[in-house]
Formats: C-alpha cells, sequence, structure tokens
C-alpha cells in the first residue's frame, strides 16, 4: 500500500513540475517523434533540445548538454572532472564508447603519494586528477557531431554569464556543502548568496567560468590541454600543491574503446569498459537472467528483491577484483562475462537465505557519496548517446582552478591503497569508476538507453531499473520511480529506500538481510534519466528522476533543419 | 504594528519559556521590527551555538550572528554538555543531514544522545535555547523530525523559515508548548531576529 502511495506520490511529481524555481512547467516523463532529451536540470535539457532544433543530431545534442549540466549542477561535473560517452549510430547500427576518466599526473607515485599520507590526497592540490571531460565532449562531438562546437557551448555560456535558476537538488547539495564552500572564496561567490545557501528559484552566476567556456568554443580544446588556459590551471593548481604540469595536459587523450556488451532475454545491452563500472551492470544482468524471478509477483516482491541482492553482491565482488585502468593491467572481460562463469556465480545464490561476507571474500570500497550526473538523449533517427560525468564527490573537495571558475574533482582518492590492486596508483593511470551509461538495442535497433550517477550504487541502480523495465516490464517512469535496493559484497547490509511494506522489509530481514533504510526518493540511491524508443513507430519516451531536478523533453515538431548523420 | 515589551532578564527568560510571544506577532514579518529603536535584550551573551543533526544550519547561525555582531559567542557543531560551562544562551541550529552525521563520524542515536544531554544540562543550568529550523523541507522527513521536535520543545524562542514549516509542525509544538515562534519569509532574515532577541537593532536582510 505505502508503494502504491508512493508511486502515486511520484506519478504527480511526474506531472507538471511547478515553476517554483522560476521556469516554464516541464514534465519528468514526454513523449515526442522528434527527438528527446532527459537530464539532471531543466535548462541543460533545454540547451540539448535547441540543438536538435537548429538541425543538429543527438551527439550535438548530448554536447551541449554535457557542457550546461556542468553549469547548472555544478556539484555533480564539470569541466574540472570526467565521463563516459556511450553513443549509438543508427546508420552503422553501431555503439561507440569514448572514455574520459580523470589521469593521475605523471609525478604521482608512490612517493609523491605514499600510502602513509592517504588522508592528504583528500585536500587540496593533491586531491584531484588531470581532468578528461573537456577533451572527451569535444572528441565524441568532433567524431559525430554536425553543430560547431561553438553552437553547442553556447548555451552554457549563457547560463554561467547570466545565470541560472538554483533547483531542490542543488539548494541541498549546497547546504549540505557549506563547510567545503564557505571555505573557499571562489566557490562562495559561485554558489552563496550573501554567504548563505540559495533558496530555489535564486540565480547564481559563474563568469569566471563564462570567459573559460568561451576560449574553449572559440580555440578549441587545445586552449586548455597545453594552451593559455592550461599554462594557468597549472600556476594556479600548483600553488595549491597539485603536481599537473603543462605536460600532462598536453599528454591527456580521451579513449575510444569498444563497448561490452552481452545478450540479455532477446536484447543487446552495451555498456563501457574499463576503467568503467560497465562490467558490474552486466556481471549483475547476467547473474539475474539465470534466477528464477517470479514476473508476476513483480519487481518489489521479497523474493525478487532477495535475488537481485545477491546478484549485486556477487557481481560487485567480480568487480572489484578486477576492475582498473585497462592500459595499466589485464582484465579477464571474456571470462568473467561468459556463460560458463556466469552458470557457476549463479549457482552460489541461494533462494532461501542471504550469503554472508565470510561466503563473499571483501575487499576495498570507496563508500562516498553519490554525485556525478547522468543524461540521455536520442533523436528522430535513433541514434543515442547516454553519458555519466563526475567531479567525484560534490564540488569535490571545494578546490577550484583559480580564476578560471572551474570546481576540481577530487578522483586520486579513488585509486586503491594496495599496490597490488589492478587499481594501484601509476603515474599517467586513470583510476577506476563505477560510472556505468547503458544502450539497449533489440533486432538492430536503439530501444533504450539510460544511466546514473550515485557512487557505487550506480551499477546497482542502473541494474535495478533496467531488470524493471526489461523484465518486469514497467512503464519508463515508474521503473524509475518505484523504491530501489543496492546490496555490495563486503557486508550483509542492504540498503532499501523508504517505500517498500513493513511485510517486504520483514521477508528481506528473516532471509539474513541486515536492512538499512533510507528516506524517500533519496539521492543515495543515484538519479536515472532515460530514454526509450519504440522500434515500430519511432516514439520516443523519456523520463527523469525524482531524486535529482531531472525533467525529460521531446521536440514538439520536426527541427526546422535535419539532421544527415 | 509591533508592541515590544519591556521585561527585566530574569523575568523575559521565565516568561519566554512559559508565555507566548509577548506582543509579537506570531506571524512575525521577516524582518527585525522596523520600531527596533527600542529593542529589549532578551537573552545574553557569550552564546554558544551548536548544532543538532548536523545539517549545517549551526553554521548558518554562526554567519548570521557574526554578521550582526549580536553577541560575543563560540561554536561548536559538535558541542557536549560540558561546554555550557559560563555560557548564557544556547543557539542550536537543527536539521538532519546523513552527509552531515557521517562526516562528523556519528549515527543519528549518537547525535540524538548528545543533544538531550546538552539540552538537559542547559535547562539544568537555567541556560536559555534559542532554536533555528532555516533549512526547509530538505531538513525535514522522519529522521529530522526527531532532532526537530526535541529541539523545538527545548526552546524558549523557535526561529523557522516559512519554507521548513508548510505543514505547521513546528507552530504546532510551540503551541502547545507555550513557546515563542518567529517565523521568517527568508532565510537570512532569520539573523535580523536573532539580533533583536540579543538587544541589538539588526539591519534589514536587503543590506
Amino acid at each position: 500500500m505505502k508503494t502504491l502511495r508512493l508511486i502515486a506520490v511520484a506519478v504527480l511529481m511526474g506531472a507538471a513540475i511547478p515553476t517554483a524555481y522560476g521556469l516554464a512547467p516541464v514534465s519528468r516523463t514526454s513523449t515526442s517523434q522528434y527527438g528527446m532529451v532527459a537530464a539532471a536540470h531543466p535548462l541543460a535539457v533545454e540547451a540539448g533540445l535547441r540543438m536538435m532544433e537548429k538541425g543538429g543530431n543527438a551527439v550535438d545534442a548530448a554536447a551541449a548538454v554535457a557542457f550546461a549540466v556542468g553549469v547548472a549542477e555544478p556539484f555533480g561535473s564539470g569541466i574540472g572532472g570526467d565521463g563516459i560517452a556511450m553513443i549509438y549510430i543508427a546508420s552503422e547500427n553501431k555503439v561507440d564508447a569514448f572514455e574520459y576518466r580523470c589521469a593521475a599526473p605523471m609525478a604521482a607515485t608512490r612517493n609523491t603519494y605514499p600510502e602513509s599520507t592517504r588522508s592528504e590526497w583528500t585536500k587540496g592540490g593533491k586531491s584531484f586528477a588531470v581532468p578528461g571531460l573537456i577533451a572527451g565532449t569535444c572528441a565524441f562531438h568532433e567524431q559525430y557531431g554536425q553543430l560547431s562546437l561553438a553552437e553547442v557551448m553556447q548555451p552554457a555560456i549563457d547560463m554561467a554569464e547570466n545565470g541560472y535558476a538554483v533547483g531542490p537538488a542543488l539548494s541541498k547539495v549546497i547546504s549540505d556543502s557549506y563547510d567545503k564552500i564557505a571555505a573557499n572564496p571562489e566557490m562562495v561567490k559561485m554558489f552563496l548568496v550573501d554567504e548563505f545557501p540559495p533558496e530555489v528559484g535564486q540565480r547564481l552566476r559563474n563568469p569566471m567560468l563564462a570567459k573559460t567556456l568561451r576560449l574553449i568554443a572559440e580555440n578549441g580544446p587545445e586552449i586548455f590541454y597545453g594552451g593559455p588556459i592550461g599554462e594557468q590551471f597549472v600556476a594556479g593548481t600548483r600553488e595549491q600543491g597539485s603536481l599537473i604540469t603543462l605536460d600532462d595536459l598536453k599528454a591527456y587523450k580521451a579513449r575510444r574503446t569498444e563497448a561490452l556488451s552481452i545478450d540479455y532475454r532477446g536484447m543487446k545491452i552495451y555498456a563501457p569498459t574499463m576503467p568503467m563500472g560497465g562490467i558490474g551492470v552486466l556481471l549483475n544482468l547476467n547473474l539475474i537472467e539465470r534466477l528464477p524471478l517470479d514476473i508476476a509477483a513483480g519487481a518489489s516482491s521479497p523474493q525478487n528483491l532477495h535475488l537481485m541482492a545477491e546478484a549485486m553482491k556477487l557481481g560487485s565482488r567480480d568487480r572489484y577484483a578486477v576492475s582498473g585502468d585497462p592500459m595499466f593491467t589485464k582484465i579477464p572481460t571474456e571470462w568473467l562475462l561468459s556463460d560458463e562463469y556466469s552458470d557457476q556465480r549463479a549457482k552460489l545464490v541461494n533462494p532461501s537465505r542471504a550469503l554472508t561476507v565470510a561466503e563473499i571474500p571483501v575487499g576495498p570500497v570507496d563508500q562516498g557519496p553519490g554525485s556525478t550526473t547522468h543524461f540521455t538523449i536520442m533523436d528522430a533517427k535513433g541514434n543515442a548517446v547516454s553519458i555519466t560525468q563526475t567531479l567525484g564527490g560534490y564540488f569535490g573537495v571545494g578546490v577550484t582552478a583559480p580564476g578560471l571558475g572551474i570546481v576540481l574533482n577530487d578522483q586520486m582518492k579513488n585509486f586503491s591503497p594496495s599496490a597490488s590492486s589492478p587499481n594501484a596508483l601509476y603515474p599517467g593511470k586513470r583510476m577506476n569508476s563505477t560510472q556505468s551509461p547503458v544502450i539497449v538495442t533489440k533486432d538492430g535497433q536503439s530501444i533504450l538507453a539510460m544511466g546514473s550517477p550515485g557512487n557505487y550504487r550506480i551499477t546497482t541502480t542502473v541494474t535495478e531499473v533496467l531488470v524493471n523495465i526489461l523484465d518486469f516490464g514497467l512503464p519508463l517512469q515508474e521503473a524509475l520511480d518505484i523504491p530501489r535496493i543496492s546490496a555490495l559484497y563486503r557486508d550483509e547490509i542492504l540498503e532499501v529506500e523508504s517505500g517498500f511494506s513493513a511485510e517486504t522489509l520483514a521477508a528481506l530481514a528473516a532471509k539474513g538481510h541486515k536492512v538499512n533504510k533510507h528516506g524517500e526518493m533519496d539521492m543515495f540511491f543515484g538519479g536515472v534519466h532515460a530514454v526509450a524508443r519504440d522500434p515500430k513507430t519511432g516514439l520516443l519516451t523519456g523520463a527523469a528522476d525524482a531524486r535529482r531536478d531531472g525533467v525529460s523533453k521531446g521536440l514538439a515538431e520536426p527541427p526546422k533543419a535535419t539532421a544527415t548523420r | 504594528m509591533m508592541i515590544i515589551v519591556r521585561i527585566t532578564m530574569a523575568a523575559l527568560v521565565g516568561a519566554a519559556l512559559c508565555l507566548p510571544a509577548a506582543g509579537v506577532s506570531e506571524e512575525a514579518p521577516a524582518a527585525a521590527p522596523a520600531a527596533a529603536a527600542e529593542t529589549v535584550k532578551s537573552f545574553g551573551g557569550p552564546a554558544l551555538v551548536t548544532d543538532i543533526g548536523q545539517g549545517n544550519t549551526g553554521k548558518l547561525v554562526e554567519v548570521m550572528l557574526r554578521k550582526s555582531a549580536a553577541v560575543e559567542f563560540t561554536a561548536d557543531p559538535l558541542a557536549k554538555a560540558d561546554a555550557l560551562a559560563g555560557v548564557k544562551t544556547l543557539v542550536v541550529g537543527v536539521g538532519a543531514s546523513t552527509k552531515g552525521l557521517g562526516a562528523a563520524g556519528l549515527d543519528s542515536d549518537q547525535e540524538m544522545a548528545r543533544g538531550k544531554e546538552l539540552l538537559a544540562k542547559a535547562k539544568e543550568l537555567g541556560i536559555p535555547v534559542i532554536g533555528v529550523h532555516i533549512g526547509g523541507e530538505a531538513r525535514r522527513g522522519e529522521m529530522s523530525d526527531s532532532f526537530n521536535r526535541m529541539v523545538c520543545e527545548s526552546s524558549a524562542v523557535f526561529i523557522v523559515w516559512k519554507g521548513g514549516d508548510e505543514d505547521g509542525f513546528f507552530k504546532a509544538i510551540c503551541e502547545e508548548k507555550k513557546i515563542r515562534y518567529e517565523v521568517v519569509e527568508a532565510k537570512p532574515a532569520a539573523g535580523a531576529v536573532l539580533a533583536t532577541l540579543f538587544g541589538k537593532a539588526a539591519a534589514s536582510p536587503a543590506e
């Protein structure tokens, strides 16, 4: 009953979102025949739609959203961070992946980052790695976009220059991050109003960032990766103790990689390869496909939740055991995703009780906040772009590149402390990540693209929402709205969102799960933004997560110009 | 028109604990009354500012008091009962944040225990409490409200931003317990109310 109430609340929330923060009413769910964007801020969604209206394709829209959401949702991503883009090219029935994870500076060694000073890795200049977002976004845009870089960056420049409205999620995160922000005079100017966290509807500006973005738009990414902005970046951050040099920036390149994929219930699911988290989602799904889900009982039945939790635990155990930068470590991906291995692992699941920690060996994991952002775009041709991007923790550790308006990532903490780990720190190496945007195809057409922020809950949330849609057949928005769980191999704790019935929670506890209850629509469980496509009619449906300020919106009429790619 | 009642310090503390807001409308306007030329020093210093729930409201109270210079104060978001020695007023920012609790190394039970002990000691020592909730809906909900209720019920005056009391939760407690209820239209305006309580005519929030 409580679940039904929650769904009703979510449905009402999914209807028109009020103009409480000064923007025209938009919806969490919408449909369009011509193009669709789902992202964590209405202005970012509008940025993407504007590109499609001008005749750009899904990739142009994605590039616009990438820069815009970094302005309007500054705690979750930005040009001081990194990301991963999965791109489905309809005309070629092909998925391309661009990985632009942050990279350790070449001076980052076990001498300069000794284990004994690990707490220093999360402070000041030592906390951030070489940012990849500018390189990655420009790389995929150059490969597949039609509009100019200046055109796709203009919405972000306008927002940073003229201001953007603060939504509920940003207002809350700024409140939560107040200490961090108040300690940095540049961040005080960027994110506080009269030294106070902004209220919903108030506007923030970042003119320093507008200037930086404008220079990149006019000159290309090279101005950052070795040019004058890069020089200013290096000079300003080295004063804070950073080891990043101009050569590190010059050496940084986005990687174009082959996506991982599995067959799942007659569909193909694509996810990014290492160092990103895609293997985590695919491991989970391979297990779930082999477990006796009771579809009639529904996605929130205790037995189905138990089986999914056990799959998450086993899948995460394997992911953490192998996760690292493939340029530095061999990862047995093919074996891990094989039918033979999946069959073996699925046999470990006990339908009657939760596996104990002793039954799943423990390894290190980062229990950080659920920062990061995700957005999804599809255009009328069926091209799809699914991008997750991040700074790491909310606003990183509160360090900025002086004078540039850039909030820096805090990704150096995501290297393993163990020298023998595939995720150990090495000069130039990219640390592992749970970011896992996915694209689903069937019979050679895109049918779904989605992803989520949320630290290690990214892989469990993406798994759970995929199962809600593909196995339980839930409508797209409902699949996002129903309460979530998350389980990890390292303990017997089952994180649950409010909304499950008392009977369900009791049944899970009776199986040995240590239930840890979170709030309603809790950001802990991520913020999914998804677009589905009906392969018969081409109708696009967008859905956005009420756990963030997410919205989806489609083009109401055909664009004025037509994308040629 | 605001009527400000002049009462001696000892009587005011008792009155604030027992009587409804004397001469001050419950729907107090956002700014301190313009007719604050005749202010009453209701609460004294030095004050101790703390946070119960670790939702950062205590930090914002510090900002407000620093800007108004209304009272000498020390701040400790994790203050314990023994920190009350020599304190004349306890100002508590309330509202829970799981992130804040985690950063402080506390779970909600531990924070609740700390809060209870602190408020009990303040009562024992006759130190009046000013409670402040300006976190809005983000600092409401099941966990937050357990802290919110505890602090509100222990307060002599409770200042709340209207966005966090749309359901009348705090107003109902204040009415029931006869606690002075001060609601503000904008969060920074809580600073003006605080300044007035400490006997200083504060600038309007716009300045």
